[in-house]
């Protein structure tokens, strides 16, 4: 199963974190290497997400940075640019899907 | 000492010389002792290309032989340790003159037009896959010909295409240009790139690519 969380941007610029679906996550992580979040918000202010020549990509680094209680953990801790799949998007909404 | 220069034509010597037993060793004194010096001497024309062009070419004697003779031995010393049955089972599926001859004509024509030196070893790894039987003969020249027809400076770019932050789109477009990338037409949904919902390009590695960068990264 996959780690889920859901972001959401706060009028603030903040963004409130939770957790969707994690139940049963071992140190070692999701056992399908996928790292899924619900984003709701103006996606071109978030540092994590970046574009590359092949695709979009997120920086689990800045992520882990910028949100530290939820993902400052060993199975994503150090692991850089990885490739992100948009698997859903709306005006506000996205659903990011990263191959960790 | 007697010449050990073959009858047949160059094309032929070449693959001749791939089937060499002791290549790794003559090569390697080539190397050692620097082309320029290695070309008065005898030690090249114990390989039998070598032979053929310093007879019937005086090869050295300008500066485009010389280069030529550098791609060949840098060619040659990449497959030069490859284990013997493994050169003679590719010799024997090149079973006639004639499929000899083009497979030793399309190694030559390659090598006389590489723009930089770097490429004769690229190539040598890449034929070196297919006498070991990883890919087919035809497939290698494929890819060879596409290492022909790139810049070397975006070739070297070729492992980064997929990781980190991509390469510049330059280099994705040229390398795509020659097959190597492969172009995928999307919808910038995060706006990213440029205008949100506009088209944007992107580039990932076509099954040559993929092929070609565990040989330039080794």
């Amino acid at each position: 199963m996959p780690a889920h969380y859901i972001a959401t941007m706060m009028a603030s610029g903040d963004i409130n974190w939770r957790s969707k679906f994690t139940s049963g996550l071992s140190n070692d992580g999701p056992d399908d290497k996928r790292l899924i979040i619900d984003f709701f918000g103006n996606i071109k202010s978030v540092p994590w997400i970046t574009v590359a020549s092949y695709g979009y990509v997120a920086d689990l680094n800045v992520l882990v940075d910028n949100v530290p209680v939820l993902f400052d953990k060993k199975w994503i801790r150090g692991k850089g640019l990885r490739r992100a799949t948009i698997t859903s998007a709306s005006e506000n909404s996205f659903i990011i899907e990263i191959q960790i | 000492m007697k010449d050990n220069v073959s009858s047949d034509p160059i094309e032929i010597s070449l693959i001749d010389s791939v089937l060499k037993e002791n290549l790794k060793d003559l090569v390697e004194t080539a190397a050692e002792a620097g082309l320029d010096a290695v070309l008065e001497q005898d030690v090249l024309k114990q390989i039998p290309v070598f032979g053929i062009l310093i007879k019937i070419a005086s090869l050295g004697a300008t500066l485009r032989d010389r280069l030529f003779a550098r791609k060949l031995l840098r060619f040659l010393r990449e497959i030069a340790d490859i284990p013997q049955d493994k050169r003679n089972e590719f010799a024997q599926k090149l079973d006639s003159k004639k499929e000899k001859r083009r497979a030793g004509e399309s190694i030559l024509l390659l090598l006389e037009r590489l723009d930089d030196m770097k490429k004769p070893e690229i190539i040598g790894r890449i034929v070196r896959l297919a006498i070991l039987g990883e890919i087919d003969f035809d497939t290698s020249m494929k890819l060879s010909a596409m290492v022909d027809r790139s810049y070397i400076s975006d070739l070297v770019l070729l492992p980064q295409a997929e990781r980190g932050k991509g390469i510049p789109d330059e280099a994705a477009e040229a390398l795509a240009t020659v097959g190597l990338l492969e172009r995928r037409i999307d919808t910038d949904v995060l706006g990213l790139k440029g205008p949100c919902g506009a088209n944007v390009i992107f580039y990932n590695l076509s099954c040559f690519g993929k092929s070609l960068v565990p040989i330039l990264e080794s």
